[in-house]
């Protein structure tokens, strides 16, 4: 049975070589988006070039450090809180 | 395909196995669970459109076996699902899983099936305990009083619907599961609701989901991520289509789910709070009303049951060889299980809606839908939601529990997977992408009919998914340290529920124990005392004059038998001499005297 | 020609009567010769026949004709008495197969005169007109006569089967003479013609005496006061599978003639009263006597005819639903008599007549066998849900309001009455421990029979309807 496994571990050591193929990736897909528009656009913001891009990168932002930074220090507490563990 | 008179109700040989494990010696039994799963796709797949199955029943008609679109796509992917849940579970010896698993699935197709709201209860109820036991089966302290917070949740969601069902039947005269318009705001109506959220897990009646669901046993989580919510989503579509608080829930569903599965460390739990937020898509879906977004549900829903069973699974190996699913303890994983990432990732882009998989063409249809209907907030809503699902599912699970920063992990130990816990997974990862390719598979079963097909294979819908995805990716990147997990339990609703359960305890006991202490009191003074006079005086009666009576009249009878058989004297001229005589003088006394 | 068909079941039957004579005659010389060996055993195809005549009995349940001139008729009341007679017959083949004081080169003679009797049974069900009833009576009785005195090693047995014979040619000779009043009388036995006569004492007393005397001889095979005495000494002497036959099969003959007769016998006549008086005087000294009884055989003999008693309870009431009652009763006592010694010929592996203490401890050492003993005592009892509560339950609702309550109200008492000696049976079963030493038998074939008994003791108890609504149309249709 083909086992991926020293496939996956060697793959770690050339990590840096494959965030430049994701930035590369990203950057013609914006490439695309000049081009490539939506005929109905959903709700008319979003046939401009680039709003998924902003939309995905900035909510993304935005929730990852709104919940992670504000909210959850305010909600967290330690794992036997309730009692049943 | 078949004749319409066709019929075998799927959860037939689930009962029967079901019912009959209890009683199988041997280990053979094991062979038998793949069964009922195999038959249930026989019957999805060749019975006839129709009602099936009506009986009569204290004045009721019940109807076990309605079958048409809605039902037959929710049959079709719960039969599949159950086969592979079974194969994922076939390593289990523990009977009692099995045997309520088995219960459960068969309350999942019976609620499917139908007609008419007795039966759906009765049905609803079966999932309610199968579940609850699936919970319990951990068999540790925890896993206990999670399944026992779990009945009692259900139990009272069951309660809900059932007052409605009975107070519908007293306002319209009729148990008929049909479609209730959203001008019929009767509060039968809503407690019917009511009953259906809580098993659908609509915020604020969710809390019940993250806390069970990661408790549950390794295979127990997977039967039970499909058939709950999806039960619910089914009955909510055919009951509630077009319910506009269903659309505002919906949404608020999706993007709550997602926040959460933001924050949390187990999994398990992640995946959990993603069940919230996608079901949150098809109750959107649902409360649009319009066809394409309902058929979007329906297919949001098939695929849902297929990737978050295999992610639930993925999860499950994780727990089943690491020992843990929190996330803070795994990572550099990938190089030793490398299948179950794979898989897992399979999943993982499934959900999250790229392209070559099945999420991609079932989430763009609810949302297209939603925007074509003009519920702008809707739709953005949705999309939000799909932001958060790549970042929490997509990258951070398997990114911490594979990878997570740290160099690969040769020293931990990890038990062994069994060969069918990889069947399992790889049944589901093949659907996932053979419908991801070939979407029309799905299609062919949606419910209604749409004025335009939906076609999810355009380079715009491709662009714009790779877009939304690939940046939120970034946005991942970039955040990767604020994101890490940590232990720690988050506050959510149930916070409430256990204030409100321990509030009504208090309300109702504080004042039982102190009535029942003066009770006690004047019991043991007074009562006690007067009580044990009673006795001996009935006792003193019962002696002397029941018991005389009674045994002497019993004595007295004895004494005429053991007379009476003395004339059974062994003399056969004595017996023909008696009968003769005795016949005669019986016939004489007769003739003259009568 | 085509009328053979519907003598189906006793045709059938016949055929199995040759085999059994012909295995039986040739018997020695099947010994002698090398093949013979290769000739089965009659204990291990005679049961399957059975089953086979069963079937054929439930499928003839709805033929209906006119054999014999008149003499012969096939209607409701036949088939359903046919398929009570093959029920039993089966049973009954099946517990002596296995018994232990039956030896081997008997066998076959054995059970060809069991048959015998059985097929006469079935004349008898068909029979409409008295010679031919008197015929197949005497078809029945003598080869019982022949089955009583085959007991191992046994005495008892033999003097039984002489308290049998003599007592029987007694209450037959009585019968006879009946019957040539009832021909002086009434110019006619066909029964369809006797329904239009006068019988009342006042009008007509050399019919109303004849037939008075006639019955005698019904009463004597059902074992009703005063005609009973042969019973509990017949039981006790004769082998515990022997019993089971003559227990059983042989009253519902009885029941089926009374039943055709009690078409025309009206409540007020004094006939009627003659069976209402016996039938309270039989069922309330068969109860008593039963009291003081240890042998659970000579137990179970008083009880026949204490129901004796009570099976005549529906005859007097003169209504289609009494007569269906009592046939009814006379199926549900034949199933509950035959569990009870079905279940006492396994006790006694050895063939021994059981003694009440011989029940002790039966619970722990034949679980399946005592829960069978209690079905069917609290089936004798007439303990709700069991086939013996719908059967007096529909006694008492027929029988009540038709001139004979205060008989219903002595059958109500007798009921608890017998409850005494019924359950003792139980108690010693489940309560008692000292437990004898010869075991029972509980192989599989043990506890299955019993079991498949108590169940249609149950469920016929529980869903009585499709045989008592065919019981109750048989009723009308004689009227």
């Amino acid at each position: 049975m083909f086992d991926p496994g020293p496939f996956l571990i060697l793959m770690r050591y050339c990590s840096s070589l494959w965030l430049k193929v994701y930035f590369g990736f990203l950057g013609f897909l914006l490439l695309l988006n000049i081009f490539l528009r939506p005929h109905e656009p959903h709700f008319g913001l979003d046939s401009w070039f680039g709003f998924w891009a902003v939309f995905g990168l900035g909510v993304g932002l935005v929730m990852i450090f709104v919940m992670k930074r504000i909210i959850q220090p305010l909600i967290v507490r330690k794992e036997d809180y309730y009692g049943d563990i | 395909m078949a004749t319409s008179s066709f019929f075998i109700h799927p959860s037939v040989g689930f009962l029967a196995l079901g019912l009959a494990l209890p009683f199988l010696r041997g280990k053979e039994w094991r062979y038998l669970l793949l069964l009922p799963p195999l038959l249930a796709i026989f019957a999805v797949f060749t019975m006839g459109m129709g009602s099936h199955c009506t009986l009569n029943w204290l004045g009721a008609t019940l109807e076990l076996g309605r079958v048409d679109a809605f039902s037959l796509i929710f049959a079709q992917v719960f039969a599949v699902m159950s086969l592979a849940g079974m194969l994922y579970a076939l390593h289990v010896t523990d009977r009692l899983q099995h045997i309520m698993a088995s219960l459960y699935v068969a309350g999942g197709f019976g609620c499917v099936f139908a007609g008419d709201f007795l039966t759906l209860f009765l049905f609803w109820e079966l999932m309610s305990i199968g579940s609850s036991f699936l919970v319990f089966c951990n068999r540790t302290r925890e896993s206990t009083l999670a399944a026992f917070r779990y009945f009692l949740y259900h139990t009272a969601g069951g309660l809900l619907l059932l007052a409605g069902i009975v107070m519908r039947y007293k306002a319209t005269g009729s148990f008929a599961f049909e479609a209730i318009l959203p001008s019929q705001m009767e509060p039968y109506n809503w407690l019917i609701l009511a009953g259906f959220c809580v098993n659908a897990a609509v915020v604020p009646l969710h809390a019940w989901l993250p806390d069970a669901y990661p408790r549950g046993t390794v295979t127990g989580s997977v039967f039970m991520c499909a058939y709950t919510t999806k039960t619910a989503v089914y009955v909510l579509m055919r009951g509630f289509a077009g319910w506009e608080i269903l659309a505002v829930a919906g949404t608020i569903m999706a993007v709550y789910g997602v926040l959460y599965a933001c924050i949390e460390n187990n999994a398990r739990r992640i995946l959990s709070y993603h069940i919230v937020s996608q079901v949150g898509y098809m109750v959107a879906g649902i409360g649009v009303g319009v066809a394409m977004t309902i058929n979007g549900a329906a297919a949001h829903a098939y695929a849902h049951i297929l990737y978050k069973g295999l992610l639930f699974m993925g999860a499950g190996c994780l727990l089943y060889a690491a020992g843990t699913a929190k996330l803070d303890k795994l990572g550099g994983l990938a190089g030793r299980l490398p299948w179950v990432m794979l898989l897992y990732m399979v999943a993982a882009l499934s959900i999250s809606g790229m392209p070559f998989f099945n999420g991609f063409i079932s989430k763009t249809m609810t949302i297209a839908g939603a925007a074509e209907a003009h519920r702008t907030w809707v739709a953005l809503g949705l999309e939000i939601a799909a932001v958060g699902t790549f970042i929490s599912v997509g990258i951070k699970l398997p990114y911490f529990a594979f990878w997570g920063g740290k160099a690969p992990d040769m020293t931990r130990e990890l038990k062994p997977i069994p060969w069918n816990m990889y069947a399992g997974m790889s049944i589901l990862a093949f659907l996932c992408i053979l419908q991801g390719i070939f979407p029309d598979i799905l299609y062919a079963y949606l419910p209604l009919p749409m004025e335009h097909p939906y076609v999810p294979w355009t380079f715009w819908n491709v662009l714009q998914a790779f877009l939304l995805l690939g940046f939120s990716g970034l946005a991942f990147y970039l955040l990767r340290r604020v994101i890490t997990p940590h232990e720690g339990l988050n506050l959510d609703l149930d916070f409430f529920y256990r204030l409100i359960g321990r509030l009504a305890l208090a309300c109702i006991s504080r004042p039982l124990a102190w009535l029942d202490d003066i009770w006690t009191n004047a019991y043991r003074t007074v009562g006690i005392r007067g009580l044990l006079a009673l006795a001996s005086a009935t006792n003193w009666f019962d002696k002397k004059a029941i018991d005389g009576v009674v045994d002497g009249t019993a004595y007295a009878v004895g004494g005429i038998g053991r007379f009476g058989a003395k004339l059974q004297s062994g003399d056969l001229q004595r017996y023909i001499g008696m009968a003769v005589i005795l016949a005669l003088v019986a016939f004489a006394l007769v003739w003259y005297l009568g | 020609m085509s009328d053979i068909f519907l003598l189906a079941p006793e045709g059938v039957f016949f055929l199995i009567l040759l085999a059994l004579f012909a295995q039986s005659a040739l018997q020695s010389a099947l010994a002698g010769c090398p093949w013979g060996r290769y000739v089965p055993q009659v204990t291990f195809w005679l049961p399957p026949a059975t089953v086979f005549v069963l079937v054929v009995a439930a499928v003839g349940l709805a033929f209906s004709g006119n054999l014999f001139s008149g003499t012969y008729s096939i209607d409701a009341v036949s088939q359903f008495f046919k398929l009570a007679v093959a029920l039993g017959f089966t049973f009954v083949v099946v517990n002596a197969s296995r018994q232990p004081t039956l030896s081997k080169d008997r066998r076959s003679d054995y059970f060809l005169f069991m048959a015998f009797s059985a097929w006469g049974l079935m004349l008898l069900a068909s029979a409409n007109e008295l010679v031919t009833m008197y015929l197949a009576l005497e078809l029945s009785s003598y080869s019982l006569y022949i089955l009583i005195p085959i007991r191992e090693r046994s005495k008892e047995a033999a003097e039984a089967g002489a308290k049998y014979i003599l007592f029987g040619a007694a209450a037959t000779a009585i019968s006879l003479y009946g019957l040539s009043l009832i021909i002086a009388a009434q110019h006619t036995t066909f029964i369809s013609q006797m329904a239009h006569l006068d019988w009342s004492f006042t009008g007509n007393p050399q019919a109303a005496a004849g037939l008075s005397l006639f019955l005698s001889g019904m009463f004597y095979k059902l074992a009703l006061f005063p005609f009973h005495f042969w019973c509990p000494d017949v039981y006790q002497g004769s082998s515990n599978e022997t019993a089971a036959f003559v227990a059983t099969l042989p009253k519902l003959g009885a029941v089926v003639i009374l039943i055709r007769l009690a078409a025309f016998l009206k409540p007020g006549l004094e006939i009627t009263t003659i069976l209402a008086v016996l039938s309270a005087i039989s069922m309330t000294f068969g109860n008593l006597c039963a009291l003081a009884q240890k042998d659970v055989k000579r137990l179970l003999g008083f009880s026949s005819v204490a129901h004796a008693g009570y099976i005549l309870v529906g005859l007097v009431a003169g209504t289609p639903q009494g007569l269906a009652a009592a046939a009814f009763y006379s199926l549900a006592y034949v199933i509950m008599n035959l569990l009870c010694f079905w279940v006492v010929s396994r006790v006694a592996a050895d063939g021994r007549n059981l003694q009440l203490k011989d029940l002790n401890g039966l619970y722990k050492r034949a679980p399946a066998l005592a829960f069978s003993l209690a079905v069917g005592a609290f089936a004798l009892v007439g303990l709700p849900p069991t086939i013996g509560f719908m059967g007096k339950l529909f006694l008492v609702s027929a029988a009540w309001n038709n001139g004979y309550n205060w008989l219903v109200i002595i059958f109500v008492l007798n009921s608890a009455l017998a409850i005494y000696y019924y359950l003792s049976l139980v108690r010693h079963a489940y309560t008692e421990e000292e437990a004898p030493e010869n075991a029972p038998d509980t192989s599989f074939f043990a506890s299955a029979g019993a079991v498949v008994l108590a169940a249609l003791a149950l469920i016929l108890g529980i869903v009585p309807a499709l045989a008592f609504n065919f019981a109750v149309d048989a009723g009308a249709a004689l009227f």
